[in-house]
């Protein structure tokens, strides 16, 4: 039994955790839920060894722990499974299982046979110890990760949003490991911000707001609405906005068409049509190709073959087509961290103003207001660094950055990834909004709730070609899993 | 009990460490001027000589030349590429080209627009090969190297002597008292700030040096903008040849040595952040007058020189470092 009580930690005159108490029993799954700084990765942090709390006292069957640094807390028996994956990829699995242990030296020759048995308790007994990291899907990297945590003789396994970055057949493997590490006793603290992981594996939830413990309770007694309640403080209306009534055909002219395009690993032409007002899905497993239309558009992937005509001329160059694509990664390229937060609003309306002439920063400032208000970020963070920003909001900057320079075509990947659920349906809002103004907007997805309720029309990709297309209320989410998962729906 | 007088102790803390945090923001922003101060302060009451007019002016000069050195290298730091290790040996060149011209009978005027030429030219071929993705600080030093080399060889290993020096007023002249060297550097100083806050093209370097990826893909021409860099920096380091040579009269070969570590050591003291993106230009001129005052004091105290270079690279080394733990700390 995990055992928390009073646990604090704030940083300076902000308080991340504020007497937080709680106990995890061993045998079950219980879910931690919160919005994006609600708590729950300084409450990571603290089990991983990384943070010392301020006060407050950390519990393992009755005895203290001793969490005063990553080692530590490991050979205490707590092992967290970070968000990034931290198997290395060079290196074969028995090797990375090498890396972690406490011996002095790696036997090369006995690694095999000593991780084995922790592979098959996971369900990855068709994993040869020898293959490289790098060869596995995420999902069976994840599964290494948490292995190489149990051979350390873990009893507390706190695993954050495991199954974030993960493709639906990936889940389902990682869901597996997680019910038997349960089922054999273990301690089991699953971070998620998939709502309906709560229904399918946990058997209780807690549930941190802003730094405080909300709500506390068995799967069984929770309804949705009591979750989002605890997790946002108030009711939610509805995760999705609705789609605009309109006849057929009723939409303008196409912005953008791809004619028989491949780039990227597409093994097959695509063809798609654009209209301003559209909000157009399109899913599939990582590596199926998917986002490939997208970066395409883009122009980050060159074209191999077919034509994109903005508007009726081919164009070379996208970004002169006002263009506003965000990578499913936005730490690495969706804004300027380090600096204020108007700089990366302002910044595309920069750069497409060219290299030459004056500028005056008051006037940057200012430009970004209108733009801020209308993504709903508040004034007051107009001067703060991005990298110190909620990840809804460093969304919201990601995505907002790009009115400056009033595209017409807005390509999202992953829309929403580790964004927490309140800030998600601000975000569908205010891209139904941009739509009804006449953006065409282009998102790629894994999250099959999202594409079914976001999206008006849904292409599915499987292993690198386009199987299916459809309009999303013609689709069940079981029809959409059998498309991405097996390319077809005949079969089965 | 037990974990009511933890938490008791706990909000005592988080006093403490919000009065301290308030302080340390304190502490960062005024930390490069504190050694500088100190410094000037403590020399002028200890150190015999240090505070004499005549001295003062040639700790201004002296870090002037360093200085707008630094001035277009920080455009390169600046835009996400480091610094450039080949910048005594461009001085050099420049230097060169323009005694050789001078002194085959040509107008200045030539000679200035041929230094200047070959610098853009230098500039150019770095700023291509870096923007291409080859690393800035090899890329730079094996083409300083190769330069230097050719300079050299062209020359005959030869001493340029100018009689009569046609840009003596440029290099040693006043204009109310002051080193034109140092007013060059202040209005450079000052043009360099507003172009990075006031032009599209500054302010496109500072995204830049932010974050390439980011802006490349809002559209901003990355590599047209490390090119620029780096041809900023070939053309203050040409400045500079041609100052010096207005200075001494003459070119030859080891006239810069050690110029480069200066101006690579006045971006780091100055506190311009290494990995780029930060548009506070000042501080590479601010690096240049501690580093010249700190040689300038060691000089009249009569340290030697191998001493005078090693506390130099400590200090680099000791702002680096604290710079870093700052940082870590205040993160």
């Amino acid at each position: 039994m995990l055992e928390i009580s009073g646990l604090s930690k704030s940083y300076g005159p902000v308080h991340a955790l504020s007497d937080v108490t709680f106990s995890v029993e061993p045998g079950k799954v219980t879910a931690l839920l919160g919005e994006n700084g609600a708590g729950k990765s300084t409450l990571v942090k603290i089990l991983s060894g990384l943070v010392t709390p301020t006060a407050g006292a950390i519990r393992v069957n009755g005895a203290p722990v001793d969490l005063s640094s990553p080692e530590r807390a490991s050979r205490s028996g707590v092992a967290v499974v970070q968000q990034e994956i931290s198997v290395l990829p060079n290196l074969s699995v028995a090797e990375n299982f090498m890396l972690t242990q406490p011996s002095r030296w790696l036997r090369r020759g006995s690694a095999p046979a000593l991780c084995a048995p922790y592979l098959n308790r996971l369900g990855l007994g068709h994993v040869d110890p020898g293959t490289a990291v790098g060869e596995l899907t995420i999902g069976e990297r994840q599964l290494v990760e948490i292995a190489r945590m149990l051979s350390q003789d873990a009893r507390v396994l706190v695993l954050d949003e495991p199954t974030a970055a993960l493709a639906d057949s990936d889940i389902e493997l990682v869901h597996k490991a997680v019910l038997r590490l349960a089922s054999e006793g273990n301690v089991v603290l699953y971070i998620t911000h998939r709502l309906n992981e709560l229904d399918e594996i946990c058997d209780a939830a807690v549930i941190l707001r802003n730094g405080r413990l909300a709500d506390q309770f068995e799967t069984k007694d929770a309804s949705l609405t009591r979750i989002v309640h605890a997790m946002i403080g108030r009711e939610l209306d509805e995760l999705y906005p609705d789609t605009p009534a309109r006849a057929d055909q009723a939409l303008p002219a196409p912005v953008v068409r791809l004619k028989d395009v491949v780039a990227g690993g597409l093994a097959s032409p695509v063809s798609l049509d654009l209209r301003p007002g559209e909000i157009v899905a399109v899913c599939g497993q990582l590596g199926s190709g998917f986002v490939e239309p997208l970066r395409a558009i883009a122009g980050v992937s060159p074209l191999s073959g077919g034509a994109i005509e903005f508007q009726g001329a081919t164009a070379s160059n996208a970004k002169a087509e006002a263009v506003a694509y965000c990578s499913d990664d936005r730490q690495l390229d969706g804004f300027f961290r380090d600096l204020p937060v108007w700089e990366s609003m302002s910044a595309p309306g920069l750069a497409q103003s060219g290299l030459w002439g004056l500028v005056r920063p008051s006037r940057l400032r200012q430009s970004v207001d209108a733009i801020a208000e209308r993504m709903t970020i508040l004034p007051a963070y107009r001067e703060r660094p991005v990298h110190a920003l909620s990840g809804g909001n460093a969304q919201k900057v990601s995505i907002g950055k790009w009115l400056s320079s009033k595209p017409r075509i807005l390509l999202l990947e992953e829309p929403t990834r580790g964004v927490d659920v309140g800030a998600r349906a601000e975000i569908y809002r205010l891209l139904r909004a941009l739509a009804d103004d006449g953006l065409a907007i282009l998102f790629a997805s894994t999250d099959l709730d999202e594409v079914l309720g976001f999206g008006e029309r849904v292409l599915v990709f499987h292993d690198n070609k386009l199987v299916h297309q459809a309009p999303s209320a013609e689709l069940t989410r079981d029809q959409l899993a059998t498309w991405i998962t097996h390319g077809s729906i005949d079969r089965e | 009990m037990a974990v009511s007088t933890v938490s008791d102790m706990a909000a005592k803390q988080r006093d403490a460490t919000a009065e301290h945090s308030r302080r340390r923001v304190w502490l960062r922003r005024l930390g490069p001027f504190v050694p500088i101060a100190a410094l000037a302060i403590i020399a002028a009451l200890t150190v015999d000589g240090f505070g004499t007019t005549p001295n003062l002016i040639a700790v201004v000069q002296a870090s002037a030349i360093t200085g707008i050195a630094a001035i277009g290298t920080a455009a390169i730091t600046i835009s996400g590429k480091f610094v450039s290790l080949a910048i005594e040996q461009q001085a050099v060149t420049a230097a060169y080209v323009f005694a050789a011209t001078v002194s085959a009978g040509q107008p200045v005027l030539l000679a200035l627009v041929l230094a200047f030429a070959v610098a853009i030219i230098l500039g150019l071929v770095q700023g291509y090969l870096v923007s291409r993705g080859l690393n800035p600080i090899v890329t730079t030093l094996a083409f300083g190297s190769a330069l230097f080399g050719s300079v050299v060889m062209l020359a005959d290993n030869r001493t340029i002597t100018l009689s009569p020096n046609p840009i003596a007023w440029l290099g040693g002249g006043t204009t109310f008292g002051i080193p034109n060297q140092a007013i060059i550097f202040v209005v450079l100083l000052v043009l360099g700030s507003l172009f990075l806050s006031r032009t599209k093209l500054g302010r496109q370097m500072v995204l830049t040096g932010a974050n390439p990826k980011a802006a490349n893909l809002i559209g901003v021409p990355t590599r047209r903008i490390v090119m620029i860099a780096f041809v900023a920096a070939a053309l203050t380091a040409a400045l500079v040849g041609i100052l010096v040579v207005g200075q001494v009269s003459q070119a030859k070969s080891d006239m810069f040595r050690g110029l480069t570590i200066d101006v690579v050591a006045a971006i780091l003291v100055g506190g311009i952040a290494i990995q780029g993106g930060e548009g506070q230009l000042w501080r590479a001129g601010f690096g240049a007058i501690v580093l010249t005052m700190l040689g300038n004091i060691m000089l009249l105290l009569g340290i030697d020189a191998g001493v005078r270079d090693l506390l130099k690279g400590l200090l680099a080394a000791g702002v680096l470092l604290s710079m870093r733990l700052l940082k870590a700390r205040g993160s």
